[in-house]
């Protein structure tokens, strides 16, 4: 069953990248996306399910809503480097990527009062991928961590003006990460590169369990106010390890390095992360023809303190990477405008506090405090809704040395990023 | 035999410049020993002495000028290279012929801005002097003196009367504007040598290192304008060169076994010269019926080294470093001048490396990249390192803007290859031979014909 689950998960879900702060993803729906995520107060379309389920039990109304759709994500990155490693001078893009996490959604009226709610998402995804030549190869060359949730609900209106809603979160996350082994060539007294090492889960049984609830309260005169919690979720990997021997042109010194190289096995490792709980809570007021959000949002990231690594075979390549994060919040302000009965537009504006201090920057993640403005547009036709949404993304510009010490890896720089995204959702509904 | 003449200027004797209000690297001495000196692999050559970190300060600094007693390949004495693999066994020989390496620039008309001198003590410092006709005329007793230092007497511009040249004194006749002060490793690297401390033999007595100390930190206070940064001493006894070779043995039939030593089996907590090795090859140290021991201490009637140090020998050697740094401390205390703490700085480089982008750097020999061939003395990426931390202590210390070291590209590439080479999988089993054993020990072993040595200069140092 889990890997079915699994397989299922993957055809649904495609490669992702972190856009929101650490390696969060809030690309859950597009008219919510639209609104810069300001949707927790809202919650009146599928979407509800990852910002307050608690408002599905109010669109029971609608009958059985099934929407679907994926935000297009298209990231650049430049890393300049300062000293003492690489150096100033250096710098290298990161190669260009097109990410498409998409989402799925099913709401479905169990009776006057509960509704039923399933959706795939992805709440977290990371994806970077540089140079294979560049200077932090022993790092990382490329990383995609990806986090797909299946998610059942169930939510109920307690009365007219407020509603409850729970639900599990089944996480399947896989991780791919390629990097170079250096050696500290004795011949030569200089660095080399002797092999390429590839890490990597299958999927299958690095799984989690979670659950989130939240609530949504009218509160008369058009107010409405919603605060949401899910929960952190831990995820035990069991992956493997490969290694490719790179030819330093030296025989000596290759045969020596393929003696304390496995290569040609394929080796077993294990790590654990522990997915960040979110607390979101907001205020919205929404009257004939438009709608006013806002909201805030904290997650505990603080509980992603080191990525460890661990071979028990072969214990000479356990590694503990450092990225000691500190919980963070956002803060989200979204508008809609319902210019007739066809068609609304969405404003949004967000600040998202990246949780990554400066000296774990690394190539894996080079994050910074995220700013955005959204828009987008809705169409509505009969049973059918269109919506579609564009986002700016501005990133903090942050050096490695911002923090005392510098770079944790020895890896110095700054990181300069933005990102536009696009997408579109269809409902459909029964 | 062509004479050298050198026309060295020494009015700066007489006039110091005012001092600058910013650190002013135009006029930069660096005083010390072989590791000022830019000494690597057993070697002092040219392409490692302009990475040394006085080189690399000075380069960052944007200083004009700063000469250095540069040496032609393969070096004097010739760096160590890698001759063979065989077995796994790495052998490391002297990379040449020594004839064939000579001074580039022993006709330099001043002195050198580095009169870093491998294997001076602060004693060398004070009162040797060198004559670079005595090395050109074939004697290599002094070798290093005479190389470095060059003019063993100048005129002293005040009485005319003759005055000896030496590296204290040419430093104070550069005029300098700034001076780094690195001396006393060889006070106390003879015990590590040798494995034998023995105080006024193989370490220079505390009470010769108290009274000499402030003497020269003295003497270029009063007799220059410059800033001067001290700095201390690291902790000789993590050098690669007796943290390589095991205390046992694995012997086929027998197993893991302790190293028989001269005074009875080694135990865990024993340290081990690299020198040991060639030794250990011979049968030396082999618990069984009809092997010689190893040699622990340094036989002073034939000079051959001691290889073993006990952990009481090792704790004394430490102690000693720590009471000569606890004096370098007081010095600078008394004089106002601020300590660059560069003996933490190896200390940490040894014990717990640094990662730069991934790439792990520590005291291993032969694949840790701090440390050269010879297993004590520093390489490029050492010495780069060492600028680094050094910039960065003067720029806080002095509000300076000297421009941070970017090791991008040392790292990747070393200025010496392809002079020498070995690798480390089987480091423990290194062998040095005969040639690259004698070269070593004639530079940093005592010189025991001459004991007891301190007598003599203690009294030298009173008159």
């Amino acid at each position: 069953m889990r890997k079915l689950l699994t397989t299922v998960a993957v055809l649904l879900v495609v490669p992702s990248l972190s856009f929101g702060s650490g390696f969060a993803l809030f690309e859950t729906g597009t008219r919510s996306f639209a609104m810069a995520g300001a949707f927790v107060a809202v919650a009146d379309d599928p979407s509800a399910i990852f910002w307050n389920p608690a408002g599905l039990a109010f669109q029971d109304d609608k009958g059985t809503q099934v929407m679907m759709g994926a935000i297009l994500i298209a990231p650049a990155q430049t890393f300049y480097g300062e000293n003492p490693y690489p150096g100033e001078g250096y710098s290298t893009e990161q190669k260009d990527q097109i990410f498409f996490p998409p989402h799925f959604q099913l709401v479905m009226p169990l009776g006057e009062r509960t509704t039923f709610g399933f959706a795939v998402q992805v709440p977290f995804g990371l994806g970077t991928y540089w140079d294979d030549d560049h200077a932090g190869r022993y790092l990382s060359k490329r990383v995609d961590l990806y986090a797909y949730d299946l998610t059942p609900n169930l939510a109920i209106d307690l009365n007219d003006n407020l509603a409850l809603g729970v639900g599990a979160d089944y996480r399947i996350s896989t991780i791919d990460l390629t990097r170079n082994v250096p050696l500290l060539d004795p011949f030569t007294q200089q660095v080399r590169d002797v092999a390429q090492a590839y890490i990597y889960t299958d999927g299958a049984g690095n799984d989690g369990w979670g659950w989130h609830a939240g609530l949504l309260a009218k509160l008369g005169a058009g107010f409405s106010a919603g605060l949401t919690y899910r929960s952190e979720v831990k995820v035990d990997y069991e992956g493997y390890a490969k290694f490719t021997q790179f030819s330093t042109g030296n025989p000596e010194l290759d045969a020596i390095v393929a003696q304390n190289i496995p290569f040609g096995e394929i080796i077993e490792g294990t790590t654990e992360i522990t997915f960040p709980d979110f607390w979101i809570a907001g205020l919205a007021w929404t009257g004939e023809r438009f709608t006013v959000s806002a909201e805030w949002g904290r997650m505990g990231w603080s509980s992603f303190q080191e990525l460890a690594l661990i071979f028990t075979d072969y214990p000479q390549f356990n590694e503990s990477i450092p990225e000691l994060y500190e919980d963070a919040d956002q803060y989200r302000l979204g508008f809609e405008w319902r210019a007739s009965e066809h068609l609304a537009l969405q404003l949004g504006t967000l600040f998202d506090e990246t949780p990554q201090p400066p000296s774990s920057m690394t190539p894996l993640l080079g994050d910074g405090d995220r700013t955005s403005i959204t828009c987008g547009l809705s169409w509505i036709k009969g049973r059918f809704r269109l919506d579609l949404g564009y986002e700016h993304l501005m990133m903090e510009d942050r050096s490695t040395w911002d923090d005392e010490g510098g770079s944790l890896s020895g890896y110095n720089g700054h990181y300069e990023s933005s990102a536009e995204l696009a997408g579109a959702s269809m409902t459909f509904t029964f | 035999m062509k004479k050298i003449v050198l026309a060295v200027s020494v009015v700066a004797l007489l006039g110091a410049l005012p001092a600058s209000a910013q650190l002013d690297l135009s006029r930069y001495v660096a005083l010390g020993d072989s590791l000022t000196a830019g000494f690597t692999s057993n070697g002092l050559v040219d392409c490692y002495q302009m990475h040394s970190y006085p080189a690399v300060l000075a380069s960052q600094a944007g200083a004009a000028t700063f000469e250095m007693p540069l040496m032609s390949p393969p070096g004097i004495p010739p760096v160590l290279e890698l001759v063979s693999l065989a077995g796994g066994v790495p052998t490391l020989v002297p990379a040449g012929n020594p004839a064939d390496a000579f001074p580039y620039n022993a006709a330099y008309p001043l002195p050198y801005n580095d009169l870093g001198v491998p294997g001076a003590t602060l004693y060398d410092m004070l009162f040797t002097t060198g004559d670079i006709n005595n090395v050109l005329s074939g004697n290599t007793d002094n070798a290093m003196h005479d190389l470095i230092l060059r003019v063993p007497q100048v005129p002293n511009p005040v009485t005319g009367e003759p005055m000896d040249f030496t590296a204290i004194v040419q430093a104070i006749a550069l005029d300098p504007t700034f001076i780094t002060l690195w001396i006393g490793n060889m006070d106390v690297q003879g015990a590590v040598t040798s494995a034998t401390p023995i105080d006024g033999v193989t370490m220079t007595p505390v009470s010769m290192f108290e009274m000499l100390y402030p003497q020269a930190v003295g003497a270029l206070v009063q007799s220059t304008d410059a800033d001067i940064v001290l700095f201390t001493l690291p902790d000789l006894t993590a050098e690669p060169f007796v943290r390589t070779v095991p205390p046992f043995l694995d012997i086929p039939g027998l197993g893991v076994v302790p190293i028989m030593g001269s005074n009875g089996p080694l135990d865990a907590n024993c340290l081990v010269t690299l020198l040991a090795s060639s030794k250990l090859a011979q049968g030396y140290g082999v618990p069984l019926p009809g092997y010689p021991p190893l040699p622990e201490d340094v036989n002073l009637a034939t000079g051959e080294p001691g290889y073993v140090l006990r952990p009481e020998e090792v704790t004394a050697i430490q102690e000693r470093i720590d009471t000569l740094n606890a004096i370098i401390v007081q010095t600078a205390d008394a004089f106002g001048l601020p300590v660059f703490d560069v003996g933490g700085v190896i200390d940490g480089l040894l014990d717990h490396g640094i990662v730069l982008g991934g790439v792990h750097l520590d005291g291993s020999y032969l694949t840790g990249g701090i440390i050269s061939y010879d297993g004590v003395h520093p390489q490029q990426l050492a010495h780069a390192l060492l600028a680094m931390y050094l910039v960065d202590f003067l720029n806080a210390t002095y509000d300076a803007d000297i421009t941070p070291i970017n090791l991008g590209e040392i790292l990747f590439d070393n200025p010496c290859y392809p002079l020498g080479g070995a690798y480390g999988v089987a480091a423990k089993d290194v062998v040095f031979s005969p040639e690259a054993t004698q070269s070593f020990l004639d530079l940093f072993m005592p010189e025991l014909p001459r004991m007891p040595r301190h007598d003599q200069q203690v009294e030298a140092a009173t008159d």
